[in-house]
């Protein structure tokens, strides 16, 4: 046990007194945060500047009129100055060359065109050299949607106040409320993003520190140091002390995120007032997150298991090869096995409780994410996430007693390639 | 009392016989060569010895008893392929393997900082390993081996790679030890570097014990009753004359003479140097390499 606590020791301080180890872990968090802060701030640079808009509007609905004055409305922050350009129909198609050249040097944002027959086909089109401006296009969408469907009941000749029709032509609005024991919460779709972030994280950080199992495993074998470690300690201490030790390492670095993830969403009014700008409409405000303390309880573990299993398999790889660049083959089903998951992460989203998902994230390989991900999309029965749990310590002891087999023969093996014939003889040696 | 003893050991990969009923005992206190060439098994046995591999049939016994991790902690071993860890500091790599060898904490410091001083390592203690030359890590690797102070010293091929100052500074520190009474097993294929030093050999050959005995007696039994004359450049001996005189061989520069036996070996040599030009002459002692030869090729046994 004393050997075991001895490699662990090394493994871990080995890795966590590197530099590299030391400024990942830092600036992780401090790009995650510029990742939330870059939209908001370039949303703001958008501010000062108004976006110049031309209206083509051969309606004779006074639709212009109208647009123009709600487009001008307080509401939007960036705001629009809008003109109206006016050709006959025979100098509509010179008029629209122009308005592109405009468009094209940049003198105007974006041009609308509304034809007289606007109230029969219901569609306008809007020239813009970025069409992936999904707030203009949505407002303006939006605005004119209304005023054409008011227009549209106007013709009916009924007898009712602008106001009162446009209430009943208000769209209907739909909350998703996310019932589970600890209570009600309203989902904005944070819990979709934070769910699919939160796996791909137990992925990331599973192959990452699996590969590191692999590396010392093959570094060990490389510079020949293992026969000298072999001749005092166990095969299977080292190994055990090896995974536990970069586990660890994979740990600190989560509980220094966690810590500095607290610290900052403690924070984060004060941070975004020092640094001048809301939190913006639309875009990703820390603040709303609220994350169950079980959602981090259920990422250690499912974390933990996963990086047991893989990492076992891991230095079964390392040790059967000589080089990194054998490792790479070796290892593609491990990494088939790691990414499966994320693949069909979309379907099992969609459907959590179906046959299928169930079976899919009960297999142990697959559990540490799909088990997870369904944990925070849907509430699975508790059994199921105990059997899974469960499945997945049996197979840890079973890929472990199988490993600490093939590790055992194959650290002292060089040169030979290792095919399944060898292995199954390795694991069949006294 | 035997600090090692190996009875009918085995060890087969597939249908190759590494090691074939290996039997011999080693004295506690003494050098013991295991001599032989590539591929005679050394390596192997001494993994089985260090519990690195387990022999297929067969008893290996230290001070008697079978081995365990814990009497594991007092053998030093010295494997073939040498290799610590490049990115570690030396101090560290030395600390860990005292610690894993059992030794706390103080004395293996102690130690780590005698072992570096007497071998003119200390400035390197913060460095890493891989900033050192072959040379000193070589050294750092024999510190490693002998950091526990170990009763029993297994050294695979020890001299290889080092120059000849660093041979003798490794020499002297195993004669010490063994004057402490430790006892050291040499394995080697290149038989001379060790024979010198060797109070005990035992020549294996594809797994098997061919010749076991303290050094002495294997080269007095393969002794062949002969000396060898040096003479003047025109010097002449007639050796009809002697009837003790089996056969002579005429060598350049000097005479190879075979004799009967051994009884008048001291007359004969008397009578000719009072009556030729003798420069020098010396008895005939072959050297392990020719015992290993000849035993090999089946010439003597």
């Amino acid at each position: 046990m004393n050997k075991i606590l001895l490699i662990l020791q090394r493994e871990y301080l080995q890795i966590v007194k590197t530099k590299l180890f030391i400024i990942s872990t830092l600036l992780t968090p401090v790009f995650m945060v510029a990742i939330m802060v870059i939209p908001m701030l370039l949303m703001q640079f958008r501010t000062g500047k108004p976006e110049k808009i031309a209206i083509v509007d051969n309606s004779d609905l006074m639709i212009y009129e109208e647009l123009n004055e709600k487009l001008n409305s307080e509401e939007f922050k960036p705001g629009y100055e809008v003109h109206r350009e006016e050709y006959n129909l025979y100098e509509l198609p010179r008029g629209l060359e122009q308005l592109k050249n405009q468009v094209l040097s940049r003198e105007l944002d974006g041009f609308l065109v509304i034809e007289k027959d606007i109230l029969d086909t219901g569609s306008i089109s809007y020239y813009s050299k970025n069409v992936s401006n999904i707030n203009t296009q949505g407002n303006i969408k939006n605005i004119a949607n209304e005023i054409i469907r008011i227009k549209r009941f106007r013709m009916l000749d009924l007898d009712i106040a602008d106001e009162v029709l446009e209430k009943y032509l208000d769209p209907v609005s739909m909350q998703v409320i996310r019932v589970s024991k600890e209570g009600e919460t309203v989902d904005k779709g944070q819990g979709f993003i934070i769910s699919y972030i939160f796996v791909l994280l137990i992925y990331m950080t599973i192959l990452m520190y699996g590969v590191s199992v692999l590396r010392g495993v093959i570094q060990e074998k490389s510079s020949r140091v293992i026969e000298l470690i072999i001749s005092n300690v166990k095969p299977f201490q080292l190994l055990m002390g090896k995974i536990l030790g970069i586990g660890l390492v994979g740990l600190t670095q989560y509980a220094v995120w966690l810590v500095l993830g607290l610290l900052l969403m403690n924070n984060t009014d004060t941070l975004s007032g020092q640094l001048g700008f809301s939190p913006v409409e639309g875009g990703f405000d820390p603040s709303m997150i609220k994350i169950p303390f079980s959602v981090f309880a259920y990422f250690a573990i499912f974390f933990i298991l996963g990086y047991f299993l893989y990492s076992t398999l891991y230095a079964a790889v390392g040790s059967m090869v000589d080089n990194e660049q054998e490792a790479n083959n070796l290892q593609t089903p491990l990494i088939m096995f790691l990414v499966v998951p994320i693949i069909i992460m979309p379907m099992i989203m969609q459907n959590p409780d179906s046959l299928i998902s169930v079976v899919l994230s009960l297999f142990p390989f697959f559990s540490p994410m799909l088990m997870f991900l369904r944990i925070n999309v849907s509430q699975p029965p508790f059994y199921q996430i105990l059997l899974s749990i469960g499945l997945m310590l049996a197979s840890i002891v079973l890929c472990t007693w199988l490993v600490a087999k093939i590790y055992r023969v194959g650290i002292l093996m060089y040169g030979k390639k290792a095919n399944l014939k060898d292995i199954v003889r390795w694991i069949r040696y006294k | 009392m035997n600090i090692l003893e190996l009875s009918g050991v085995n060890k087969s990969y597939g249908s190759f016989r590494a090691v074939d009923s290996l039997s011999f005992k080693m004295e506690k206190g003494t050098v013991f060569g295991l001599l032989g060439p590539n591929g005679a098994g050394k390596t192997t046995t001494i993994r089985m010895i260090m519990t690195i591999i387990l022999p297929d049939s067969g008893d290996i016994l230290l001070n008697g008893e079978k081995i365990t991790m814990d009497s594991l902690n007092t053998i030093g071993y010295l494997p073939e392929e040498r290799g610590l860890y490049p990115k570690m500091k030396v101090l560290d790599i030395l600390m860990f393997f005292a610690r894993l060898k059992g030794i706390d904490k103080e004395t293996a410091l102690k130690r780590t900082d005698y072992w570096l001083k007497r071998l003119e390592l200390e400035n390197w203690r913060m460095n890493k390993l891989q900033d050192l030359s072959k040379g000193m890590q070589q050294k750092i690797q024999f510190i490693a081996t002998i950091i526990n102070d170990p009763e029993l010293i297994i050294l695979d091929e020890p001299f290889t790679g080092l120059d000849p100052i660093n041979t003798r500074t490794i020499k002297d520190i195993i004669t010490e030890m063994k004057n402490r009474g430790k006892s050291i097993i040499f394995s080697t294929h290149i038989m001379e570097q060790v024979e010198k030093m060797c109070d005990h050999i035992l020549l294996i050959n594809k797994g098997r014990n061919i010749l076991d005995g303290r050094l002495r007696e294997v080269k007095r039994r393969f002794r062949e009753n002969a000396f060898r004359v040096y003479l003047d450049e025109h010097g002449e001996i007639d050796f009809s004359s002697y009837g003790g005189v089996d056969h002579v061989k005429k060598k350049d520069g000097y005479l190879e003479v075979f004799l009967k036996n051994d009884e008048e070996i001291g007359e004969i040599l008397s009578d000719i140097v009072k009556r030729h030009p003798v420069t020098r002459f010396e008895m005939y002692e072959p050297s392990l390499n020719d015992i290993f030869i000849n035993v090999v090729e089946g010439k003597n046994e």
